[in-house]
């Protein structure tokens, strides 16, 4: 058997050890609730929607329901394998919330109950990222067996993917087979892989390399490219039509007015008690990062750099820049950048581990198990979390430990880019 | 630009950011918060105020008082509790058919909107005490439910005596009570209302005191005052607990800051 595909085999049968016992309950609750909603024939946006007005008119604060906010295509890709667990009998809602009003405030965890079925649908509704992870091995093997190895037991990657449930393995290799179409002179296919990654649409910052290197290779490229993008969107089309406002307010507005959170130094912010200080910082930041990424796409411009180094610097350059940076947003880019600037790349791994760890993103993937293995031990772990250990925890060791590792993140960030970059 | 010239672009960012909380918190104090889902916090060097948001529904607002020698920890005086309270009979947190928050300065402002009228609940708070203000769009019978925890007396009867039962007070325009923490050792507080009202006090063997305060019209103003008494703490005591608070976060971020942009820079080099 090729090497390549016994890693691809490797990483998952990895995954699959740890997918069924655990998950980030509310965004796997939200990938649920997504396709058991859309079997009914609703419309998944204006449920969202409806929620999130809700809770942003009654609180008087910018606030979102934090529900399905992606465009269409996941709900494609899950769709088979939610069907395929009904099949088998499982529950359809195996994940409840006992109180589902808001999902933003930290207490939520008590609110959650599970049915028997939770494992079977875990393992299944995470199939396709775990997947998209295999086919990454099985790319990254043709060209390199370390670099494949690497990510197969990459604890990042299963953590991500496998723990909690997350689909950026999916924009991932939706990214690296653009790239690899491009090469190859596949400009349709080419489009409609990068209108499959825009299914998390901080990927749209790697368009204008997309749009400059089709370009370059003639108004056919260019024209091709397009097209296949344009194919790409015609679920996203669909759904804007069915309702533009509801779907508007899900994809883009919530991801717009988002609280800072996550890796990013902005999260700084989070402990200011000034309203109006903040909003001034985060415009001033909003004009610094366009200011960047400006001077980016003109330097990649004028050095003519390879498509890959530019997808992968404007990627950066959103963990850089973004005000919410999850855990996960770095996989996206992870196996590209392994293959250009390795050491980079496992350093970026090694401080987003260090954050996983420190966040609450442990804490949300480890309730499945306790549930299940008894109450009491999910309450100990609420009185730890929300006890004195948790109020120091949050108020104080959290923020400084968060902080630190935000700005090693930005400057380490950074330092890649202008290394991808450099002539 | 030399990679020189560009870290210290970057630190010079980075610092100017994690100066932003202190200089908030220099201005902000004396101004509702808004953190979550409808939840807003009011903090001053005497008290904070809670309003938790829509999941958790209880206490809208929760007023705390903190101890003399410390802002770590504020100890809670007393509790509004919007499940409870009625007004013409509906719950303003089960019946209402919607709630809307608004903040503006010291005020902050909850209306819950019925079929046929409008409840709005003001919180204003200034530097010693809180003013809650009960309105109706029309005159109507209000059961407001206060709890508070670990209250020993209200109006100089010592609760110990009425378990059990419940102590009635009729016309009564001001309030004093009592309490115990673990925290705080002894402390009190006083309720004062614009309009004579009639007071029924329960307590739980829990040590939850309920104080419902039921009157008929359109307005009614309470003015909460709380204190708590100095305690003696070891002086360890009191520099662990003057550390962890938020505002010694804000202090730390920009030392965090440096720190981080000198770890930042060791790898920078190496890469």
């Amino acid at each position: 058997m090729e090497k390549a595909l016994k890693l691809a085999l490797v990483a998952l049968a990895i995954r699959l050890l740890v997918a069924p016992f655990l998950g980030h309950l509310w965004d796997v609750k939200t990938l649920q609730e997504t396709a058991f909603y859309t079997i009914k024939g609703y419309n998944v946006y204006e449920l969202v929607y409806t929620l999130s007005r809700k809770v942003s008119e009654a609180s008087g604060q910018p606030i979102f329901y934090e529900g399905y906010a992606y465009p269409p295509h996941l709900i494609i890709i899950i769709l088979p394998f939610y069907i395929l667990y009904l099949a088998l009998g499982g529950d359809p809602q195996p994940i409840k919330v006992s109180e589902a009003i808001a999902g933003v405030s930290l207490l939520y965890e008590l609110q959650f109950y599970l049915s028997k079925d939770v494992f079977l649908f875990l393992a299944i509704i995470k199939m396709p990222m775990i997947l998209a992870d295999s086919a990454i091995v099985y790319l990254l093997g043709r060209r390199s067996e370390r670099l494949a190895a690497i990510y197969a037991l990459s604890p990042y990657s299963i953590f991500i993917t496998a723990a909690w449930g997350m689909f950026d393995s999916i924009v991932a290799l939706a990214l690296i087979l653009s790239i690899l179409f491009f090469e190859r002179g596949r400009y349709v296919l080419s489009g409609i892989a990068y209108g499959l990654s825009l299914v998390k649409i901080y990927s749209l910052v790697a368009l204008p390399v997309f749009l400059l290197h089709a370009r370059n290779r003639g108004f056919e490229a260019l024209k091709s490219f397009i097209a296949g993008l344009a194919l790409s969107q015609a679920p996203t089309l669909a759904f804007l039509a069915l309702n533009p406002e509801a779907f508007m307010y899900s994809v883009v507005v919530f991801h717009l007015f988002r609280q800072p959170s996550g890796l990013t130094p902005l999260r700084m912010l989070n402990v200011a008690e000034n309203t109006t200080l903040t909003m001034a910082a985060s415009t001033i930041h909003t004009l610094v990062s366009l200011a960047v990424y400006i001077l980016i796409l003109a330097t990649m411009y004028r050095r003519n750099v390879d498509l890959k180094v530019g997808v992968a610097a404007t990627l950066l350059y959103f963990q850089a820049f973004s005000k919410v940076v999850h855990e996960q947003y770095y996989l996206s880019v992870y196996p590209i950048l392994l293959e250009l600037r390795p050491r980079e790349a496992r350093v970026l791994e090694y401080i987003v581990i260090a954050y996983g760890l420190v966040s609450v993103g442990l804490f949300l993937a480890a309730p499945t198990l306790l549930f299940l293995v008894d109450f009491r031990i999910l309450e100990l772990h609420a009185s730890i979390v929300y006890g004195d250990i948790g109020y120091i925890t949050t108020s104080l060791v959290g923020p400084l430990i968060a902080t630190l590792l935000s700005i090693v993140a930005f400057t380490v960030t950074l330092k890649t880019i202008m290394n991808l970059l450099k002539p | 630009m030399t990679h020189k010239t560009a870290y210290l672009l970057i630190a010079l960012y980075v610092f100017t950011l994690s100066l932003i909380p202190l200089a908030g918190s220099l201005i902000a104090l004396r101004e509702w918060v808004g953190f979550d889902t409808g939840a807003y916090y009011y903090r001053n060097e005497h008290l904070e105020v809670r309003v938790t948001g829509l999941p958790e529904g209880l206490g809208k607002p929760r007023i705390y008082v903190y101890l003399p020698n410390s802002s770590y920890r504020p100890v809670l005086l007393i509790d509004v509790d919007d499940r409870e309270s009625l007004v013409e009979g509906f719950s303003l947190f089960y019946d209402s058919r919607e709630v809307k928050i608004s903040s503006r300065n010291d005020t902050l402002t909850i209306t819950y909107v019925f079929d046929d009228f409008n409840v709005s609940k003001s919180i204003v708070a200034s530097n010693d005490s809180v003013k809650l203000v009960f309105e109706s769009t029309r005159s109507s019978q209000f059961y407001i439910v206060f709890k508070g925890k670990n209250y020993t007396s209200v109006n100089g009867v010592d609760l110990s005596s009425i378990h059990g039962r419940s102590l009635e007070l009729r016309n009564v325009s001001k309030l004093e009570f009592t309490f115990t923490s673990k925290i705080a050792g002894r402390g009190g507080g006083f309720l004062e209302f614009t309009s004579p009202v009639d007071v029924e006090v329960k307590e739980n063997v829990e040590g939850i005191t309920t104080i419902a305060v039921s009157f008929r019209g359109e307005k009614l103003e309470v003015e909460v005052r709380g204190y708590t008494e100095p305690v003696r703490v070891s002086s360890v005591t009191h520099a662990i607990s003057s550390l962890l608070n938020h505002r010694v976060t804000q202090i730390l971020l920009p030392i965090a800051a440096i720190a981080s942009l000198a770890l930042g820079w060791l790898i920078w080099r190496r890469l």
